[in-house]
């Protein structure tokens, strides 16, 4: 039996299952959550019991973290480099040396409430791509309870940009359908599926030869997106065996969004670029690409769990037994930073998006409980996997509270004793040192974020740009508050069982 | 552009690996106060940690100038010294000086107190009449104003402070009978003495009833006169201000060498109290003075 065709192949939670695959989910469910907080109870109680052995844990955590900080910083600027060679490339001409006529897109754009502008941003970045549009088919895939409004905005975009496209169609997907949760991964599948039938099948198309791309509404593609995308589907060893990923940069509404939700923003952009650098710890994330036939294998993304695009990655992993990727493209697609008519909002929005992002840690029982059952996954790989996820969760909840809020602990509850060594005077001095030299990497960040930057609008003074340098000061607080936090809510309510439901991002746009 | 290699990444990792292993062990020994000596050899050392009441205060550790103090930065640490005794001196203008001689111990961090009071004590007279404006014969149309003498509320106050406490208010007469407690200090008279102990939890116990981690339970403050009065002095725990035959003086607890003992006000008659731990009222005679600490 294929793994993809047992009852647990598409598992949303513990409750799906029954007997002890319920019992031991439930367990993997709890793990997360449990790592965290002991991490955190750990470091308190260790700081009051034994605030000497904290203080010399809490001494190498900051050396470890610092060193981390190099090692991610080289990664970064090396995917720094390697998107602006391929900004600058003429992929026309690359493409140009492959056979390439055969390959056809399909492009979903899940919508739900969003406005017209927000819709039309995107598909008419789409209908000016350089690609033959007519090998582009643009599915508006909309939520059919979102009403008249919605529907009206899919027939105007349909009457605007409809014959630019191969083909374009628009689908609306039926609430309260059995076995599905409201959110982007019912949608697009159901939408994908639209698409198969009235597109694919129709044009006789073979599903190897489709990539499909699922976007965020909000997703901008540049200019050579396709072109890059296609290239690397036809010189990948095998293209059905990966998903292809592009960078995110939150660039579309940037120089109007809040300082604290640019670093936030920016920050999400710089670890999707490090990990491009890191395949083997990427999987996908927001809006990626990958071949029709492999998502027509496993069914497309699952309908009932919230983290459907990086699901789909691992549904797929765990199907072909490990022998799965992802393929970075090192390319940007440009998508929609958090701005909210005010700022409190916009603060209120940064955190459930990150609470939504860091409620993938619904993935990790997925994946231990695939290993458990998957017994063609090889050992070293389930392994390696295995640490990769659980130190990625552990480590996006805990480090930073350890290092911003802990570090000055054992001198804070060690009592007098332990404040009367030198060990006490020097591990605030010893912290705060490593931390502003760690900090020093922040001008390295704040150098690669100007240089992405869409161009000024004219409504923005001169002034904001030194704003976009000097916002990277916020960091030690984003990460935290914006980073730490919500992913600490969002382990603690998987450990508690209760399930996060599906938040879409309001997008807002000023002019 | 490929992306980075494997190998190289793997490079890196092993590289940063190699400074951790080496770096940790380093960094919590240098934290710990361990250092390279003469004969490069890992010694342990300690440090000494002064604190001072004021800005402007220069603080020297075996006659030489560690630190000159600020707004923001009262205190000075001072590490990497060999266990030894070192002298330390804290000195400002028309101040008289503190010093004490403080053995540094490996590991640890010796802390003192300093506290300086003015050579000249600035005495405001607290007067038991004032001067008081009032307004002329509001019926007229010419305004007038003349000048009373009232009586001083805060002198009725201070005054009150300094009478006799009743017998049912005093706790049972012994020849210890006189006792201060601050939170967790008590200070008791014992005759012309002060026995001062602790009486927390010992892990809590402040650093100069001990030597290194050997701590003893009881102080004796000796002024070598007879203590007519005696409290904690405002703001500071480690501090007994007494009134003498001889003057009022301040002597600190702490006994780990010679105690400072400076004076507010020298000579005979002078009594003090102490009002809601804050203003000291200094009085001789009838008249009553606020002690100016700034």
């Amino acid at each position: 039996m294929k793994y993809s065709d047992t009852p647990y192949f598409k598992v949303g939670r513990a409750s799906d299952l029954t007997g002890s695959d319920r019992l031991v989910y439930r367990l993997l469910e709890i793990f997360p959550g449990f790592l965290s907080w002991g991490t955190i109870i750990g470091t308190i109680l260790l700081s009051f019991f034994a605030p000497i052995v904290a203080a010399y844990f809490i001494i190498a955590f900051d050396l470890y973290w610092f060193l981390k900080t190099i090692y991610l910083s080289v990664h970064l600027r090396h995917n720094w480099r390697r998107i602006r060679y391929n900004l600058a490339l003429d992929w026309q001409d690359m493409l140009s040396k492959l056979k390439y006529e055969h390959i056809f897109h399909l492009v979903i754009l899940p919508y739900h409430t969003e406005s017209l502008e927000v819709v039309e941003h995107s598909v008419s970045a789409l209908a000016s791509v350089n690609y033959d549009k007519k090998k582009i088919a643009l599915v508006l895939a909309r939520e059919e309870k979102a009403g008249d409004k919605s529907k009206e905005i899919a027939e105007t975009i349909k009457h605007r940009y409809g014959s630019i496209f191969g083909d374009f169609l628009i689908t609306a997907h039926p609430a309260g359908l059995p076995g599905e949760m409201a959110g982007k991964g019912s949608n697009i599948s159901y939408a994908t599926e639209m698409a198969r039938k009235e597109i694919l099948d129709k044009k006789s198309l073979l599903y190897e030869d489709v990539i499909v791309s699922a976007f965020d509404v909000d997703t901008v593609p540049y200019k050579d997106y396709f072109l890059t995308l296609t290239w690397h589907f036809l010189t990948a060893p095998d293209p059905h065996s990966v998903s292809f990923q592009p960078v995110p940069f939150y660039n579309n509404n940037i120089w109007h969004a809040p300082a604290f939700s640019r670093v936030v923003a920016g920050s999400s952009t710089f670890w999707q670029m490090m990990q491009q650098e890191r395949p083997e710890k990427l999987a996908t994330f927001s809006s990626h690409s990958v071949s029709f036939k492999s998502l027509y294998e496993v069914g497309y993304w699952q309908k009932n769990m919230v983290s459907e695009d990086s699901r789909i990655y691992w549904n797929l992993f765990l199907a072909r037994n490990g022998n799965y990727g992802v393929l970075p493209l090192s390319y940007p697609v440009s998508m929609d930073a958090n701005l909210a008519p005010t700022l409190w909002q916009t603060a209120k929005n940064v955190y459930k998006q990150n609470r939504r992002w860091t409620w993938g840690v619904e993935n990790l029982p997925y994946i231990l409980f695939g290993f458990i059952k998957n017994k063609k996954v090889p050992f070293l790989t389930k392994l390696k996997t295995s640490i990769v996820q659980i130190e990625g969760f552990w480590s996006l909840a805990t480090n930073p509270i350890m290092i911003f809020l802990l570090g000055w602990l054992p001198v804070v509850i060690g009592g007098d004793k332990f404040n009367k060594t030198i060990l006490s005077y020097n591990l605030p001095f010893l912290t705060r040192n490593i931390m502003i030299i760690a900090m020093l990497g922040l001008v390295l960040s704040a150098v690669i974020f100007i240089s992405f930057l869409p161009e000024r609008p004219k409504n923005r003074s001169k002034y904001a740009k030194l704003s976009m340098v000097f916002q990277w000061v916020l960091i030690p607080f984003t990460i935290t508050i914006f980073g730490a936090f919500p992913g600490l809510e969002a382990q603690t309510r998987l450990m508690l069982g209760k399930y996060m439901g599906f938040w879409v991002t309001p997008k807002h746009r000023k002019n | 552009m490929y992306s980075l290699s494997s190998k190289k990444r793997l490079w890196y990792r092993i590289s940063l690996a190699v400074i951790f292993v080496i770096a940790a062990p380093l960094l919590i020994l240098y934290a710990s106060g361990y250092r390279l000596d003469d004969a490069f050899k890992l010694a342990s050392t300690g440090g000494i940690y002064i604190s001072a009441p004021q800005s402007g205060v220069e603080i020297y550790v075996d006659n030489e100038l560690i630190r000159k103090t600020s707004a923001f930065q009262k205190n000075a640490f001072v590490q990497n010294l060999k266990p030894a005794d070192y002298e330390i001196r804290v000195t400002k203008e028309d101040y008289q000086e503190w010093s004490k001689i403080l053995s540094v111990f490996p590991e640890t961090v010796t802390e003192a107190h300093s506290f300086l009071l003015r050579k000249e004590p600035v005495l405001v007279e607290v007067r038991s009449l004032v001067s008081a404006e009032t307004d002329g014969d509001r019926a007229t149309s010419t305004a007038t104003t003349s000048i009373k003498q009232i009586k001083n509320p805060e002198y009725d106050i201070a005054i009150k402070l300094f009478e006799p406490i009743k017998t049912s208010t005093l706790k049972k007469a012994t020849s210890t009978d006189i006792e201060k407690v601050s939170r967790k200090l008590s200070v008791l008279r014992d005759g012309d003495i002060l026995r001062v102990t602790w009486l927390g939890n010992m892990d809590d116990i402040p650093g100069y009833f001990c030597r290194n981690e050997i701590c003893k339970e009881e102080i004796i403050i000796n002024p070598n006169s007879k203590i007519k009065h005696f409290d904690f002095f405002p703001g500071r725990e480690d501090l007994i201000i007494m009134s003498l035959e001889n003057g009022i003086y301040v002597s600190e607890i702490d006994d780990r060498s010679k105690q400072n003992v400076q004076k507010i006000v020298e000579g005979g008659g002078y009594d003090f109290r102490i009002l809601e731990g804050d203003q000291i009222y200094i009085k001789k005679a009838r008249q009553i003075f606020v002690l100016n600490q700034a």
